[in-house]
C-alpha cells in the first residue's frame, strides 16, 4: 500500500475466538466496519470450548453472550459463517480475502428455532442428532444446520436421478406415502420398476462394501403396493393445465409416459396417442404378467390420467405420414415410439413357420392371442427377453430351451429371472449357436447348431464365443423357435424425419428431431434399453419441449448437493446383515398360470431393510422438512456454495488454524505462541489490543468524538396515557402444538375494555410479520402492547439466555419504529405455556389464560422508562510513564483523540511528540481521582498549585493505581481501584472485561495477572477508552433503578451495594442526603433495591408491585386481588 | 387446593440459560414449579421471600449464579445472607427453614439445575403443604364513604377547632413534611379522602399520639387515623410499608393456627422458667428484628427479653413463656390490617389462657399497649393481667435493698410513644432511671414541650422527612457531650441506629444505644 490514506475502511476478522470476538465487538462500537469470517456455523458452540471458560466458572459464550448478540445485530458487522478461506492476498488497499461461503440450506433471517423441521427428518445421523438439527435454541445465528454430503450413489447411478436414500428414509419413518410421493417425482413407475427395474442403483450401493447392497428396488415395490394395500389414493395431485400449449406423445411405453407427466405437470395439455387399444406398450406386451401384472400398469396408468394426461388408444401413428396433420392439432409432437422390431439373426429357414420374432410372440402370448403351445420350444438368445418367452411358454404347456452361445453365467438377464426360469423347467443350453432353421413344407421341425466355446474376452470382460466347426453340427428338433437377440429399429429413411440406418430416429443431444416442434425420446432413439432408461430418455426430451415452449420457470427449484463433501465413514461397528429373502410362489404351482411369482417384501422386511440404508448423503433431501417448515419458510436446499471476495483494509487473524499463509508485518495476528497455556483473558486483551492497532491504522477515517457534549436518549414516543391495547401471540410455527381454545380466548379478547387488536401469529420473528405487527401498532393507533412470544423483556438488554430470535423480533419491533419499549408487555408464552402442551393440554391452556390475563393487566400498568442524559467530556487521561501507559496514550494519539497524559514522565519517545491531540504533563502529580465516565475529575498538583482536570475516561498504570486514591464522592472515604477478575468462588467483583474496572471509564492500563506484553495490555485499555465514549443516542433503559428522593432515608446503602458507582448522594432541603441513580452507570441488577429500608428504590420495570402481584399471580390468588 | 406452590426466583443470568435448556428440551420441570424470573438473586429482599410463603408458597427456591460468577459481583452472597435470615426466622415462626432454598449453578448445569428442581420439589411433597394460611386480600372497592363518615363522628373530628395546636406538635410536620393532623382530618370532613396527599399522610402519621395530647379538644387523630386505615386496606389502598412489608408478612404468617412455633430455644439455661407459672413473660418481636438487622444495624433488642428474664429471675421469679407466642399484632392493627391483629390476638389470648398464667409481664411498650388496651377494646377476651416490666422492677426497686453499679456513660432518654400514652406507666422510665448510677442523665431536649417519636412504630411510612426528623433528634441528644441513648421499646433501638447509618452525617450523629431493661439488668445487684 502506498498511501495510508487509501486503506479501506473495513476490518475481516478471520476466526471466532474470544480474542476475534472481542475485537469485532471493540470496533462494532466504535463504528468500524467488520466482516468476521470463521469455518465454524455456529459462534455459540464454537465459543463453548472448555478451554475458554472463564476463571468465573462460566462459559465464553454465555459470559459474552450479550456482546455476540451485538455483534449479530449490529450493521456495520458482516458475519460469515461457516466459511472456508480459500486465500488471503495483500491488495492495493490492503487485504483482498477470498472464501467460500458454505451453504447451510437455511436462511438465516428467517428460521425461528422451531424445531418443526426436526421433528420431520427421517434421518437419525445418530442417537442423538438428525441431518436437520441445532446445537441449541441459543446458537448463533439462530438457524437449524442441514448436513448434507455429495450426491449418494444410488441417486447418481439412477437414470432418472431418483431420491432413493429420501424414500428410504422416509420408509424407514414409516412415511410410506410421503416416500412414494418422493419417488414419483422422479419416477412415476414406481409399481413398474418396484419390478422390472435393472437397479442400476444396487450396483453402486455402498452398502456393498460391508455386506449386500439394499434392495431399492424391492422396498420401490413395497411402497407401491401398499398405497393400494392400504386403500390409499393412486392419483397425483391433480395438476391443472396452466399453458395453452397441447402436446401430443405418440407411443405409451416408459418413455411416452414419463414424458407425458412430466409435461402435465409443467402445466400442458398433453395426449398420449397409442396405436393398440390399451396403453403400456412394451410394459403390456413385453414383459409377463407374472413379472409385471396388469393391475399394476393399470394403476400406473391411472396416476398419469390423474395428472391430466389423456390417453387416445387404438390410433396409429405413422411417424412419417402423419406428422403435418399432428403438428397442425399440437403444438409439440413427441415421438416415444420405441424400437419395436424384432433383430433376426439373418440365418437360413428364418421364413419357416414356427420360427417366431420375441416380441411378437410375446404380444401374441400376452394379448392371449396364442393359449397353448407345442412342447418343444427353443428359444435363441440370452436377455431378459429370451428369459420371458421361455417362461411364457412354458406356462403355456411347452417346454421350453434357451440356447445360447455364450456361458449361461454371461447370460444379460437378471440373474433372478433366470434362478425362476430353472425353477420352472426351463432348460438352458449354453455355449449353442444357432446357424439354421431347418423344416420341411415351410413349417420349422429342427434348428442346427454348432457349440462354441468362450474365446477372448471383449471390453466388458465377457468371453467371446468362438464357434467350432461345421463337423461339431448337431441337430434339435424344435416346434416352435422363438428369436430373441434383440430389437431395432421400425422406421425406414423416407422423406421428412430423418432415421438413420439402424431405423432410429435422429435428433440432437436434446432430443430435438430435424423436424421443428417434433421430438423424440426413448427406444426409438436410442435403441434398445432399460424401462428406466427409456424413462429417464423421456422425461430429458419433456424438459427440452417444455423449454422450447418457454415453460422452463415451471421447473420446481432443484435441491444442490455440496459436491465436495464426503460421504460420513462408514462406521466400524455397524453389524453385517444380508438381505432379504423375498417370498416367491412355488415353481409348480406359479407355472401353471401367468400370476406374480414374487410376493414382495413383508412390511417388517421392508423396516429393517431400509434400516440398512448407509443414509450416504446424510440428508436425504426428502423435503419434509420443507414442508414442516411451513410458512416460516427458511429452508433452502437449493443454496449452493458461494464464493465471495471481500476487501478490507486490516486483516486480523485470531484463529490459526483457519487461514492460509499471509506474510506481511501489517497482518494483525491474535493467538498466543503454539504450546502456550490457553489464557481467556490473555486472548481478550489481545482481541483489544487487535482492534486497537487497527483503529490506529484507520486513523484517517475513524470517527473521533471532541471536546465535551451530552449524550441524549433517542427521542423515544412518549407513553401515551390513552390505552389502545394490542395483543400479538406467536404460536412458534405450530411446533410445540397448539390448543384451540386458546385461539377462541385470543378471538374473545378482540371484545375486552381498552382492547383494539387481539391475533394469533404464526412466527412473530418472521421479518414481514414483525413489519405487519408495527404496522398493526401504527394503523389502529396502539398504545400498549402485549407480546406473547419466546421474549421475556422488551428492555435494551441481554441476558445470558437470550436467543438471536428474541432479539431479531426485538430488534425489529424497537429499531426506529416508534414503538417504544415502554409500551410492551412480553411474557415467554413459548417457555411458559406452549412447551407443556403436549404433556398437558388443559394445563398449558389453564396457564395460557392466565398468562394473558395477567399481561394485559399488566400492560395497562407500564410506566414511562427513564432516559438517561449526561455530560461527557471526550478527553481521555492517561496516568503513569510505565510502558503500558506509553503505549495507551500512543494508541489513542494515532487514532486522533485527545489525550492528557499525566505523571508521563521525562523520557518521552520522539515519536509521539509530534500529535498535536496529545497533551503531555510530565511534572503533573495526580493528588486523587474521583468522578465516572464522561465525568471524570482529577486533582492534579503541578508547579506548586492545584488544579482539577476533567476527563472522560482515565487509563492508570499500575503504581498508580496502588497509589492515587479513588473517591466515589466526595466527603466519602477513598479507596485504591481493584484490579481483581472474577474467579469461581471469590464474591463481591463484578463481571468486567479485563483492563476494565467496577467503575465505569476507568482501566488499566496494565492488569496484573494477565500473560500479555505490557505493550498488548496498554493498546488494549486504550481501545476499551475510545469505545466506551457514546456515539449516538443513548437508549432508554428500563431496567435502571430510580431513587425516589421523598422515600430515601439517605442511609447509603444502596452506595454500596451498586457495583458500577452508578448511586451518588445529594444532600436536600431538609439537610439530609437521598440518593440518585446515574441512569447511564446502572445496570439494572436492583441489589440496591433489596437492601433499601423504604422501598424508595425500585424499577419502572418489573418494580417491587410487579413483583408482588406476580407472586399473587403465580401463586393462584389473583382472582382475590382483583 | 391441594396442589404445590414452589416459587422458584430466577436470576437472568447462569440459571435463567439452565432453566431455558430443560424448557426447550422439554423435560419435565415439576408443575408445581412456579418460575418468576429476576434480573440478580441479590435483588430478591427477605420481604419477597416471605411475602411467597405470605401467599401460599409451600417452597421457595432462590436460584442464582455459582459463587464468582455473579454478573453483579455480589448478588449471590447477598441472597446467601437474606436466605440465611429468612430460614432462621421461618424455623422461629414454624414453617421450617427446608421450605426455603438458595442454590447457584452455572448457565451450562441445566442437568444440576434439573435435579435440584426434582428433589426440592420431592421434599416439599415430603414435608406436606405449608402451614401458613392464605389470607384472602379483600376485593378492591371503593372507599366506603359512611365508613369514613362513621369513623369521623365516632373521634369526634367536627370538634376541630383549627386550632393547629397538632400541628405545632406533629414531629413530621416540624420537620417540614406537609402533613398536619388538622389538615388531614378537614380533609376527611369535606369528604377528599381519595386524594395522593390525603393518602400519603394517613400512612405517613406516627401515630405518636402528641397531637391527641396537645388538642384542646381531646380529638383523638391516633386512632381515627388507625380506623381510616382500616377503611384504606379494605378499599385496596396499599400501606406505605418499609422493608418491603417483610414485617406485616411475618405476622400475617403468624397468623396462621397451626404454626409449630419455636421461640425460646434460644435461651440459655442459666435462665430459669416455670412452665406452671401464674405468671407468663410475653417477648414480642425481638428476635426477628436482630435476624432481620443483622447485616446493617446490629440490634441488641433480643437481649432485651434475655435481659428481662433475668430481672424476673434476680427478683426470684420463674415465669413461663409461650412457646407458640404470635406477634402481639399491634402493627398489623395500626397498619390498617384489623382482621389480620385479630387472628394473632385470638391466637395469643387463647394460648395464654391454655397456659394457665394469670399475669403476662412484658418489656415492650408494644406489646404491652397491645395486650393491655387494645385486645379487650376489640373485643378480645383476655382473663389475665398484663403489666409492664417496668411496673414491675420499680415496685421490687423501690421495696429496696438493691443498689447500681456506676455506668460509665453519659445518658440521655428517648421516650417510646405507646408507654407515653399509657398515663400509669409514662414516668416509669424516668423512674427507673433515677435509680442508675450514670456518669451523667439529661432529657434530650429541655426547650422542647414533649418527647418525639423515633420514626416509625408500626413499620410504615418511613420516608425522608422521617429521616430528617430523626436525625435532628440525635443531633439533640448528642449535644452537650451525651454519650448514650437509652431506650425503651426496640423499634426505638433500631431506627434511631438506622438514622446513624448515614455515609455523611453518621460521623455527627452516632451515639451508644442500650435499652434500659439491659442498662438494669447489667447494673443491678443484692444490696
Amino acid at each position: 500500500m502506498k498511501r495510508p490514506k487509501d486503506r479501506l475502511h473495513r476490518v475481516i476478522i478471520i476466526g471466532m475466538t474470544p480474542a476475534g470476538i472481542t475485537a469485532a465487538n471493540k470496533l462494532g462500537e466504535l463504528g468500524i466496519p467488520v466482516t468476521l469470517a470463521d469455518t465454524d456455523p455456529d459462534m455459540d458452540a464454537k465459543l463453548a470450548r472448555p478451554e475458554w471458560r472463564l476463571p468465573s466458572g462460566v462459559p465464553f459464550n454465555h459470559a459474552h453472550r450479550p456482546g455476540l448478540i451485538r455483534i449479530l445485530r449490529n450493521p456495520s458487522i458482516q458475519c460469515i459463517m461457516p466459511a472456508e478461506i480459500v486465500s488471503v492476498k495483500h491488495s492495493p488497499q490492503g487485504f483482498r480475502v477470498r472464501l467460500k461461503k458454505r451453504p447451510v440450506f437455511v436462511d438465516p433471517d428467517r428460521c425461528a428455532l422451531c424445531g418443526n423441521c426436526i421433528q420431520a427428518c427421517p434421518v437419525s445421523v445418530d442417537s442423538s442428532r438428525k441431518a436437520v438439527d441445532f446445537e441449541t435454541r441459543r446458537s448463533l445465528p439462530g438457524r437449524v444446520l442441514i448436513d448434507k454430503r455429495k450426491s449418494p450413489l444410488c441417486q447418481e447411478e439412477c437414470p432418472l436421478g431418483v431420491n432413493v436414500q429420501g424414500y428410504l428414509a422416509l420408509t424407514r419413518a414409516g412415511k410410506y406415502a410421503e416416500a412414494l410421493d418422493l419417488i414419483r417425482q422422479d419416477n412415476v413407475l414406481p409399481g413398474i420398476c418396484g419390478r422390472v427395474c435393472t437397479h442400476p442403483c444396487e450396483a453402486v450401493c455402498r452398502r456393498s462394501d460391508l455386506d449386500e447392497s439394499v434392495s431399492i428396488r424391492d422396498i420401490k415395490r413395497f411402497l407401491a403396493d401398499q398405497e393400494v394395500n392400504c386403500g390409499g389414493r393412486s392419483s397425483g395431485d391433480a395438476v391443472q393445465a396452466t399453458k395453452k400449449e397441447k402436446i401430443a406423445v405418440v407411443g405409451s411405453g416408459p418413455a411416452g409416459l414419463a414424458a407425458a407427466a412430466d409435461l402435465a405437470r409443467y402445466g400442458f395439455s398433453v395426449s398420449v396417442l397409442e396405436k393398440e387399444n390399451l396403453a403400456g406398450g412394451l410394459l403390456r406386451y413385453g414383459i409377463g404378467p407374472y413379472r409385471l401384472p396388469g393391475d399394476v400398469l393399470e394403476r400406473e396408468l391411472d396416476y398419469i390420467r390423474s395428472l391430466g394426461v389423456a390417453f387416445i388408444t387404438g390410433s396409429l401413428i405413422d411417424p412419417v405420414k402423419d406428422i403435418e396433420d399432428l403438428k397442425k392439432r399440437f403444438d409439440a409432437v413427441l415421438l416415444t415410439i420405441g424400437s419395436c422390431r424384432d433383430r433376426m439373426p439373418g440365418i437360413p429357414g428364418e421364413e419357416l413357420e414356427g420360427v417366431w420374432p420375441c416380441l411378437k410372440f410375446l404380444r401374441r402370448i400376452f394379448s392371449e392371442e396364442i393359449k397353448s403351445l407345442p412342447a418343444k420350444v427353443a428359444i435363441i438368445g440370452g436377455g431378459n427377453s429370451a428369459i420371458d418367452a421361455a417362461r411364457a411358454a412354458a406356462r403355456l404347456g411347452a417346454e421350453p430351451t434357451i440356447l445360447y452361445r455364450r456361458r449361461q453365467q454371461d447370460m444379460p438377464a437378471d440373474a433372478g429371472e433366470i434362478r425362476q426360469a430353472l425353477e420352472e423347467g426351463v432348460k438352458i443350453q449354453e455355449l449353442t449357436q444357432v446357424v439354421s432353421f431347418c423344416g420341411r413344407n415351410g413349417k420349422l421341425e429342427q434348428v442346427k447348431c454348432i457349440p462354441t466355446h468362450p474365446g477372448k474376452p471383449d471390453s466388458r470382460g465377457i468371453p467371446q464365443p468362438v464357434m467350432g466347426s461345421e463337423s461339431e453340427a448337431f441337430f434339435q428338433d424344435v416346434d416352435i423357435a422363438v428369436a430373441a437377440i434383440g430389437q431395432i429399429g421400425a422406421l425406414a429413411a423416407g422423406k421428412g424425419l430423418e432415421v438413420s440406418a439402424e431405423g432410429l430416429i435422429v435428433t440432437d443431444y436434446v432430443f430435438r428431431t430435424n423436424i421443428s416442434r417434433v421430438y423424440a425420446a426413448g427406444d426409438a432413439v436410442s435403441g434398445p434399453s432399460s424401462v428406466v432408461e427409456a424413462m429417464a430418455n423421456g422425461r430429458n426430451s419433456a424438459r427440452t419441449v417444455a423449454m422450447d415452449l418457454g415453460a422452463a420457470d415451471a421447473l420446481p427449484p432443484i435441491p444442490a448437493r455440496p459436491k465436495d463433501r464426503p460421504f460420513p465413514v462408514i462406521a466400524a461397528d455397524i453389524p453385517f446383515h444380508a438381505r432379504p429373502t423375498i417370498a416367491e410362489r412355488q415353481a409348480a404351482v406359479r407355472k401353471k398360470d401367468f400370476l406374480e411369482v414374487s410376493l414382495g417384501l413383508s412390511e417388517p422386511q421392508v423396516k429393517e431393510e431400509s434400516g440398512r440404508c448407509l443414509q450416504c448423503g446424510v440428508c436425504s433431501q426428502c423435503l419434509l422438512c420443507t414442508e414442516a417448515c411451513g410458512e416460516v419458510n427458511a429452508i433452502r436446499h437449493q443454496q449452493v456454495c458461494e464464493e465471495s471476495v471481500e476487501q478490507a483494509g486490516v486483516l486480523i487473524i485470531a484463529d490459526p488454524h483457519i487461514v492460509p499463509s499471509i506474510k506481511g508485518d501489517d497482518v494483525i495476528r491474535v493467538y498466543a505462541p503454539p504450546g502456550t497455556r490457553t489464557d481467556v483473558n490473555a486472548m481478550m486483551v489481545r482481541g483489544f489490543a487487535a482492534a486497537a492497532r487497527a483503529m490506529s491504522l484507520l486513523e484517517n477515517v475513524a470517527h473521533r468524538p471532541r471536546g465535551h457534549a451530552m449524550a441524549i436518549s433517542q427521542p423515544e414516543p412518549a407513553l401515551i396515557s390513552e390505552i389502545r391495547l394490542g395483543v400479538f401471540v406467536c404460536r412458534c410455527n405450530r411446533s410445540m402444538g397448539w390448543v384451540d381454545e386458546m385461539d377462541t380466548y385470543i378471538e374473545a379478547l378482540k371484545h375486552a375494555e381498552d382492547v383494539v387488536h387481539a391475533e394469533v401469529l404464526n412466527a412473530a420473528c418472521l421479518p414481514e410479520t414483525t413489519a405487519y405487527i408495527v404496522k398493526t401498532v401504527m394503523q389502529k393507533g396502539i398504545t400498549r402492547l402485549v407480546l406473547a412470544s419466546c421474549v421475556c423483556c422488551p428492555l435494551n438488554f441481554v441476558c445470558s439466555a437470550c436467543t438471536d430470535q428474541r432479539s431479531r423480533l426485538k430488534h425489529g419491533l424497537f429499531s426506529g419504529t416508534g414503538i417504544s419499549r415502554s409500551m410492551v408487555e412480553a411474557c415467554n408464552l413459548r417457555g411458559e405455556v406452549l412447551r407443556i402442551i403436549a404433556d398437558d393440554s388443559e394445563l398449558a391452556l389453564n396457564r395460557f389464560i392466565r398468562l394473558m390475563n395477567r399481561s394485559v393487566k399488566r400492560a395497562k400498568r407500564l410506566k414511562v422508562f427513564s432516559m438517561p442524559a449526561r455530560n461527557y467530556h471526550f478527553t481521555t487521561a492517561v496516568i503513569g510513564d510505565c510502558e503500558a501507559s506509553l503505549h495507551s496514550a500512543w494508541t489513542l494519539a494515532r487514532a486522533g483523540m485527545d489525550i492528557v497524559w499525566l505523571e508521563a514522565g521525562a523520557n518521552l519517545p520522539r515519536q509521539l511528540q509530534d500529535y498535536p491531540n496529545l497533551t503531555r504533563w510530565e511534572q503533573a502529580s495526580v493528588m486523587e481521582l474521583s468522578g465516572t465516565l464522561g465525568d471524570f475529575r482529577i486533582r492534579i498538583q503541578a508547579e506548586g498549585s492545584e488544579q482539577i482536570m476533567q476527563a472522560g475516561a482515565v487509563i492508570i498504570g499500575e503504581r498508580a493505581r496502588k497509589t492515587i486514591q479513588y473517591i466515589h464522592q466526595e466527603g466519602l472515604p477513598g479507596i485504591y481501584v481493584d484490579a481483581a477478575i472474577q474467579e469461581s468462588g471469590q464474591h463481591g467483583i463484578p463481571f468486567l472485561y479485563p483492563c476494565a474496572t467496577a467503575i465505569p471509564g476507568l482501566y488499566l492500563a496494565d492488569p496484573p495477572g494477565v500473560q500479555v506484553s505490557k505493550r498488548q495490555k496498554g493498546e488494549a485499555a486504550a481501545v476499551l477508552a475510545a469505545a466506551v465514549m457514546p456515539r449516538g443516542p443513548r437508549q432508554s433503559k428500563g431496567f435502571t433503578v430510580h431513587v425516589d428522593e421523598n422515600l430515601c432515608r439517605g442511609c447509603g446503602r444502596c452506595l454500596q451495594a451498586c457495583p458500577y458507582q452508578a448511586i451518588t448522594m445529594k444532600r436536600n432541603e431538609l439537610g439530609v442526603w437521598t440518593s440518585t441513580v446515574d441512569a447511564a452507570l446502572c445496570k439494572g441488577c436492583g441489589n440496591c433495591i433489596s437492601v433499601c429500608p423504604t422501598g424508595a428504590a425500585d424499577s419502572p420495570y418489573r418494580n417491587q408491585a410487579y413483583l408482588e402481584q406476580m407472586l399473587e399471580e403465580v401463586l393462584g390468588n389473583s382472582e382475590l386481588t382483583d | 387446593m391441594n396442589e404445590f406452590n414452589i416459587i422458584l426466583f430466577l436470576c437472568n443470568w447462569g440459571p435463567h440459560v439452565a432453566f431455558q435448556t430443560l424448557q426447550d428440551r422439554r423435560e419435565k420441570i415439576p408443575y408445581e414449579i412456579k418460575m418468576v424470573r429476576i434480573p440478580c438473586t441479590g435483588r430478591i429482599s427477605k420481604a419477597l421471600l416471605l411475602k411467597a410463603f405470605e401467599r401460599g408458597a409451600d417452597g421457595v427456591a432462590l436460584v442464582g449464579c455459582r459463587p464468582g460468577a455473579c454478573r453483579y459481583g455480589s448478588g449471590t452472597l447477598t441472597a446467601q445472607e437474606n436466605t440465611d435470615d429468612a430460614r432462621q426466622i421461618l424455623n422461629i415462626m414454624g414453617v421450617g427453614e427446608q421450605r426455603l432454598r438458595q442454590a447457584t449453578f452455572l448457565p451450562d448445569d441445566a442437568e444440576g439445575l434439573f435435579e435440584f428442581l426434582k428433589t426440592f420439589s420431592q421434599e416439599i411433597r415430603t414435608l406436606g403443604k405449608s402451614p401458613v394460611e392464605v389470607s384472602e386480600k379483600s376485593v378492591t372497592k371503593a372507599i366506603d364513604l359512611q365508613q369514613v363518615a362513621r369513623a369521623v363522628s365516632k373521634y369526634d373530628i367536627f370538634s376541630c377547632q383549627d386550632c393547629g395546636k397538632c400541628s405545632s406538635a406533629c414531629p413530621l410536620s416540624l420537620t417540614g413534611k406537609s402533613f398536619t393532623p388538622r389538615a388531614v382530618a378537614s380533609a376527611m370532613i369535606a369528604g377528599d379522602i381519595d386524594s395522593p396527599i390525603v393518602i400519603e399522610g394517613i400512612w405517613s402519621c406516627l401515630t405518636c399520639g402528641r397531637c391527641y395530647e396537645r388538642c384542646p379538644r381531646a380529638v383523638n387523630f391516633p386512632e381515627f387515623v388507625r380506623e381510616v386505615r382500616e377503611i384504606y386496606q379494605d378499599a385496596g389502598i396499599k400501606a406505605l410499608e418499609p422493608h418491603g412489608g417483610f414485617f406485616q408478612s411475618m405476622m400475617r404468617v403468624q397468623g396462621s393456627a397451626s404454626l409449630n412455633m419455636d421461640r425460646w430455644s434460644w435461651l440459655p439455661e442459666s435462665v430459669h422458667l416455670n412452665m406452671k407459672s401464674k405468671i407468663l413473660f410475653f417477648g414480642g418481636c425481638a428476635p426477628y428484628f436482630d435476624i432481620f438487622f443483622r447485616k446493617f444495624l446490629g440490634p441488641q433488642t433480643q437481649n432485651i427479653l434475655l435481659d428481662s428474664l433475668r430481672l424476673l429471675n434476680f427478683f426470684d421469679v420463674q415465669p413461663s413463656v409461650l412457646s407458640n407466642e404470635r406477634c402481639c399484632g399491634h402493627d398489623l392493627l395500626w397498619t390498617g390490617d384489623e382482621r389480620g391483629f385479630r387472628k394473632l390476638a385470638v391466637l395469643n389470648a387463647e394460648a395464654i389462657h391454655a397456659s394457665g398464667a394469670e399475669q403476662v409481664i412484658t418489656a415492650c411498650p408494644e406489646c404491652y399497649r397491645t395486650l393491655a388496651v387494645d385486645y379487650p377494646r376489640h373485643g378480645i377476651e383476655t382473663k389475665f393481667k398484663v403489666i409492664h416490666l417496668y411496673d414491675f422492677l420499680n415496685r421490687e426497686i423501690e421495696k429496696g435493698a438493691v443498689g447500681f453499679k456506676p455506668i460509665d456513660a453519659h445518658l440521655t432518654f428517648q421516650d417510646p410513644c405507646r408507654l407515653l400514652q399509657e398515663e400509669e406507666l409514662k414516668a416509669l422510665p424516668r423512674k427507673l432511671i433515677g435509680h442508675l448510677k450514670p456518669r451523667s442523665f439529661r432529657e434530650i431536649s429541655e426547650s422542647e414541650t414533649g418527647p418525639i417519636c423515633c420514626g416509625g412504630c408500626a413499620w410504615n411510612g418511613c420516608d425522608a422527612y422521617v429521616k430528617a426528623m430523626q436525625v435532628n433528634r440525635l443531633k439533640q441528644a448528642r449535644a452537650g457531650g451525651r454519650d448514650t441513648l437509652v431506650t425503651a421499646c426496640p423499634k426505638c433501638q433500631i431506627h434511631l441506629k438506622c438514622a446513624m447509618e448515614d455515609p455523611f452525617l453518621g460521623q455527627a450523629l452516632s451515639m451508644d444505644v442500650k435499652d434500659l431493661t439491659s442498662l438494669i439488668a447489667q447494673s443491678i445487684y443484692w444490696a
